[in-house]
């Protein structure tokens, strides 16, 4: 299990990353961030469900509530354009410091 | 099946959260707990395990309502369920105490997460702020009462030069303001740096004792040591000035009217001296070369008495006033020995002088200056033509404040104008009461016995003892408002300390209240502790007042730098102020729920 803080200073840059695609609802963020991280990484529905609606203030998603025949009623996110900027910035620069860790990381052991 | 919208609606309030974005929430949430619910019941849990894997999601639901808010929505609050509707789920587990951590210590506050610096760039930031502030405030203040001031100054202060707020005086005001908001935010920003985190957040409901700190007793005894002093100092000036306004000065103004005329001789102010008696309502008329209190050049010499050797011939030194029989009787001077002038004292006969008490008391302080011979310097061949010559002290008089109210600058010497005719004269005039058309009439009767004497300075006697007086009531005015802030600054800065000081100690209060001590045991408990810095401080104040009292020694008129009554005035306005400010947070804190106060502690 990753660090808390790690996780949660990269949290909306998951989420945002995860709606790149197409629009999911809250629970399957969840479980696909689960389930790719090999259960690495996991959130609760409490932890989830604040950082939705955190982006949703700050206009990086928007939800509205679908219904499909035979189907409960259910709210699905999807990026908007303002998200999208931000998901590219956050994706670049999470690289760039990806790499410089790396880069120090590797340093010290040469 | 549960009911998940039901139970998040019981577990979670969103406060004033919009109607239709609660809804919102509560609908999403409970629908990600179904389908939590859902996995589980798919994963092959029975339902009560499944129903607790979905309500651990959301375990911490103080945390999820933190977290809401901090997701943008204002004041959600959390609340238990009154019925649980799902009995088989446990409850989560939170609390929150209403007390909460609302008294926490800022610095305690903000170190939870904000580096060391941070905290001293916001403390000092703070200081400086109110300190610019205060100096903006008291720049305005300033400026009113600078214009006040001057409005209110008297004409012989006219002269001192443009007084006005300048860019000096702004630099001045502001650098004081910051550096001793510096000073003061840097002192707190200093203790930051070694904050004790733990230590801190326990003292947020466990405050420090009574006067825990020395710097608080400290900060008390200083204000009330500098309170006394500087009160103790700005009353003696008080009393001074009000003595100074109510000095005595040797004469009675009330109802004399003077005037100045040029060039007359003994015939024509004898003349005019008979016309001016003879009008209806005037009591009594006389001439002097220089009205008391007047600025009229002043003429001064040498004296001595018959027999002093020559060594002290050109000791003494007395004024030289010139004046007509009846002076005294006019001015109600007060004849202590002798006689007064007559129309008979002239060149012809023994010239004759009276002294005043000053100068009887220095040449013949053994004995009575009645009959005594006096060199003078008199001119009875006319004005300017002065010759020294020997005269009889025909009479005493008590000593008029010629220069000042208060100082008795040199004493004086009184010789009949036909021996001393000058080149002008003030006319003196006592009437019974208001004489109409005065004025009008006194010049009429000076044209009627020459009429190219020219008549100045026509007004009453008190006109020129209320100049005199003009700037001692200026100087009281200052002080007055000087000690009037004095006793403000005082008041506040005690009241603020010694209440900031008890206010400290509410929980305290608070469970003693709660163990049973009555109010009267915390009304004394308060006092005592109070009053001990008050006490040092009222004695170092009084160490200090001795030297203040001592620097404003020469400065006091008509009271004693140890007057008792000034003391004992000071010393009750300080224990009464300093008991108001022990007393009033202590009713506060025993108002304070001891069940609150027990808790914190």
């Amino acid at each position: 299990m990753f660090n808390r803080e790690l996780k949660k200073g990269s949290a909306e840059m998951l989420v945002l990353s995860f709606l790149e695609g197409r629009p999911r609802h809250g629970y399957e963020i969840g479980k696909l961030i689960e389930v790719q991280s090999k259960k690495r990484i996991q959130f609760r529905i409490a932890s989830l469900y604040p950082i939705l609606c955190r982006l949703e203030q700050k206009g990086l998603i928007s939800g509205r509530w679908v219904e499909k025949p035979g189907e409960r009623r259910r709210r699905y996110y999807r990026l908007t354009s303002e998200g999208r900027r931000v998901l590219s910035h956050q994706r670049s620069a999470w690289q760039e410091f990806v790499a410089t860790v790396n880069q120090l990381v590797g340093a010290k052991h040469a | 099946m549960p009911d998940w919208l039901r139970y998040v609606e019981q577990h979670l309030s969103l406060g004033d959260c919009p109607a239709e974005r609660k809804a919102e929430i509560l609908e999403e949430l409970a629908e990600q707990l179904e389908e939590a619910y859902q996995d589980a019941l798919r994963l092959g849990m029975n339902d009560d395990d499944a129903c607790s894997a979905a309500q651990q999601h959301v375990c911490d639901w103080v945390k999820l309502a933190d977290d809401l808010r901090d997701a943008g929505f204002r004041r959600p609050e959390t609340r238990l369920p009154e019925e649980p509707s799902l009995p088989k789920l446990r409850q989560p587990a939170f609390s929150l105490g209403s007390q909460g951590p609302n008294r926490l210590p800022k610095t305690a506050f903000m170190a939870l997460g904000a580096s060391r610096g941070r905290l001293v760039r916001q403390l000092l930031t703070e200081s400086l702020l109110l300190g610019c502030v205060g100096g903006a405030l008291a720049l305005a203040v300033g400026w009113a009462a600078v214009r006040a001031i001057l409005s209110a100054r008297p004409p012989s202060l006219m002269n001192f030069g443009d007084v006005h707020l300048d860019l000096r005086v702004f630099a001045f005001t502001f650098s004081v303001a910051i550096f001793t908001s510096a000073l003061f935010g840097l002192a707190p920003a200093i203790s930051v740096r070694r904050l004790d985190l733990t230590r801190g957040l326990k003292e947020a409901c466990r405050p420090a004792g009574w006067l825990r700190h020395h710097w608080t007793s400290f900060l008390v005894s200083g204000e009330v040591a500098l309170a006394f002093a500087l009160l103790l100092g700005t009353g003696l000036l008080m009393r001074t000035f009000l003595n100074i306004l109510h000095a005595d000065p040797g004469f009675r103004a009330e109802d004399v009217s003077t005037f100045r005329i040029s060039a007359p001789n003994f015939e024509t102010l004898e003349q005019l001296q008979k016309n001016l008696a003879a009008l209806p309502g005037v009591q009594s008329v006389s001439a002097i070369s220089h009205l008391p209190l007047d600025d009229t050049g002043n003429w001064y010499d040498y004296y001595w008495k018959e027999g002093a050797p020559a060594e002290q011939q050109n000791t003494v030194m007395a004024d030289h006033r010139s004046i007509l029989p009846g002076y005294f009787k006019t001015i109600r001077a007060t004849l202590l020995e002798g006689r007064d002038f007559t129309e008979s004292d002239d060149a012809r006969h023994q010239h004759v002088v009276v002294v005043d008490d000053v100068l009887a008391k220095e040449l013949w302080p053994d004995g009575s200056a009645i009959g005594s011979k006096l060199n003078i310097s008199d001119s009875p061949a006319g004005p300017y033509q002065f010759q020294r010559d020997w005269a009889v002290v025909i009479g005493v008089v008590r000593h008029v404040q010629a220069h000042s109210l208060t100082a008795i600058v040199r004493p004086q010497i009184y010789v009949p104008y036909q021996i001393a005719p000058r080149p002008s004269m003030s006319i003196v005039i006592r009437t019974a009461g208001g004489v109409p058309e005065l004025a009008a009439t006194a010049k009429k009767q000076v044209a009627l016995v020459n009429k190219d004497i020219a008549v100045t300075h026509m007004e009453p006697l008190s006109a020129v003892v209320v100049r005199a007086q003009a700037e001692s009531r200026f100087a009281s005015l200052l002080a007055t408002l000087l000690s009037a802030i004095a006793l403000l600054l005082a008041c506040v800065g005690i009241y603020g300390v010694l209440a900031y000081s008890v206010a400290q100690r509410t929980s305290e209060i608070g469970v003693r209240m709660a163990i049973g001590a009555g109010r009267l045991e915390v009304m004394k408990m308060v006092l005592a502790d109070g009053f001990i810095p008050v006490l040092a401080g009222l004695a170092a104040g009084f160490s200090l007042s001795l030297i203040v009292t001592h620097l404003l020694t020469r400065l006091l008129f008509g009271v004693q730098p140890g007057d008792p009554a000034n003391y004992a005035l000071i010393l009750f306005i300080l224990l009464v102020v300093s008991a108001l400010a022990a007393l009033l947070p202590a009713r506060r804190a025993m108002k304070v729920d001891p069940l609150t106060a027990l808790r914190c502690e």
